[in-house]
């Protein structure tokens, strides 16, 4: 064992590190030997969880689920699709692929290689929500943006991110992310990409699974 | 108690949304306490724990019930969470969070009384540091206190204060070797 590589696990999780120094630390999570180290400090130090008090927390529940798992889109907002002329056959599969079947929930973990920066996606009847695992969001002057990449298509925007990103795909036009589609995150200025595609480097890549 | 909540998060890695909600009833209000001595104040940490929960949805699939206990997995996530959250304010407030964070609590009777395994342990290997030493190691952990934070509350340089930090550390973990 590294005694340094101790040290700096034991001090991760006693959280005495600049944001600088934990980026560094969560990025070397990927190492098993590292991870290991944390876990026996978590386990070492858990003794101190005990003076915690408890408090009285609000029934967040309806806003957590809210996030997590989206209503899915009602039948009567499609029927507006027979107005476009849709057979009325067509329509019925389309309401029955987007709102009445439970769609299969797909998953990503958007990871920057070496690890220093991941997203986890989880996608639910319609909406995608997108967690920053690890590494840290970058200054005011810059954003990551969120590409959604299908196939030979070129990358869509579906925005900027934060530490929990919910976007909805309907309001995008964007009904069908099948198994298999990108993720990709890009580094951009603030405000986002001044062209609609990808300016700046692609931070990190996952692809959609089921589960 | 262990065995409920290690049970409620094996189901909630499984997606089983009732479990979600049974698991929010049971750690929440500890969570909730966590967040609140960390970060300082109420609105902020229900802002946290709504993060922390999600964050507990997308991540339970990892929970590894060998590694340790379900409550503790959480408490590091609320923690980790917490401890992002002040660094990120930190450059810009950093005298204010000094001012602002809570006394170093002396550990309670009770808490003694209700210690086992790694928690009397741990209370235990305290007592055999240096009492200065042993204060900061609680103030880093539960306040969420950074070594600049650490350094002007004891009045000592920085570089000290992670020396001594680091020798706390390594005298804890040889205590609690033994």
């Amino acid at each position: 064992m590294r005694p340094e590589d101790d040290l700096l696990a034991a001090e991760y999780v006693l959280g005495t590190l600049s944001l600088q120094e934990r980026a560094t630390a969560e990025a070397r999570l990927r190492e098993p030997d590292f991870a290991a180290m944390v876990a026996e400090w978590e386990t070492r130090l858990s003794g101190l969880n005990a003076a915690y008090d408890t408090a009285p927390a609000p029934d967040l529940m309806p806003r957590i689920e809210a996030r997590l798992f989206p209503a899915p889109v009602k039948a009567s907002r499609w029927q507006g699709l027979r107005l476009w002329g849709a057979s009325a056959l067509a329509a019925v599969a389309v309401v029955a692929y987007l709102g009445l079947s439970p769609l299969p929930q797909l998953s990503a973990q958007i990871l920057a290689e070496g690890g220093a920066l991941e997203y986890d996606a989880a996608l639910s009847a319609g909406r995608l929500t997108v967690a920053l695992r690890s590494g840290t969001l970058p200054g005011p002057d810059q954003a990551h943006e969120l590409w959604l990449i299908q196939g030979e298509a070129p990358p869509v925007s579906l925005g900027l991110l934060g530490e929990t990103t919910v976007v909805t795909l309907a309001a995008l036009n964007l009904q069908a992310v099948q198994e298999g589609a990108v993720l990709a995150v890009s580094l951009e200025p603030a405000g986002g990409s001044p062209t609609g595609q990808p300016t700046g480097p692609v931070l990190a890549l996952g692809k959609l699974a089921k589960g | 108690m262990a065995d409920e909540l290690t049970d409620l998060l094996l189901r909630v890695a499984a997606q089983d949304r009732t479990a979600f909600r049974a698991l929010y009833s049971a750690c929440a209000p500890k969570l909730m306490g966590v967040l609140i001595r960390m970060l300082g104040n109420r609105s902020q940490a229900e802002d946290a724990l709504q993060e922390v929960f999600t964050r507990v949805w997308l991540r339970a699939g990892r929970f590894d019930p060998e590694r340790g206990a379900a409550l503790g997995w959480m408490i590091a996530i609320a923690r980790n969470h917490a401890i992002d959250r002040i660094r990120m304010r930190h450059d810009t407030t950093s005298d204010d969070l000094v001012m602002n964070a809570l006394p170093d609590p002396a550990p309670r009777a009770e808490h003694r009384l209700q210690a086992q395994g790694e928690a009397r342990r741990i209370t235990d290997c305290f007592d055999t540091l240096e009492a200065d030493r042993a204060r900061a190691i609680r103030g880093a952990y539960l306040d969420g206190l950074s070594y600049q934070d650490l350094a002007q509350r004891h009045d000592v340089p920085l570089n000290t204060m992670r020396t001594w930090l680091r020798r706390g550390l390594m005298a804890l973990r040889e205590c609690m070797e033994q």
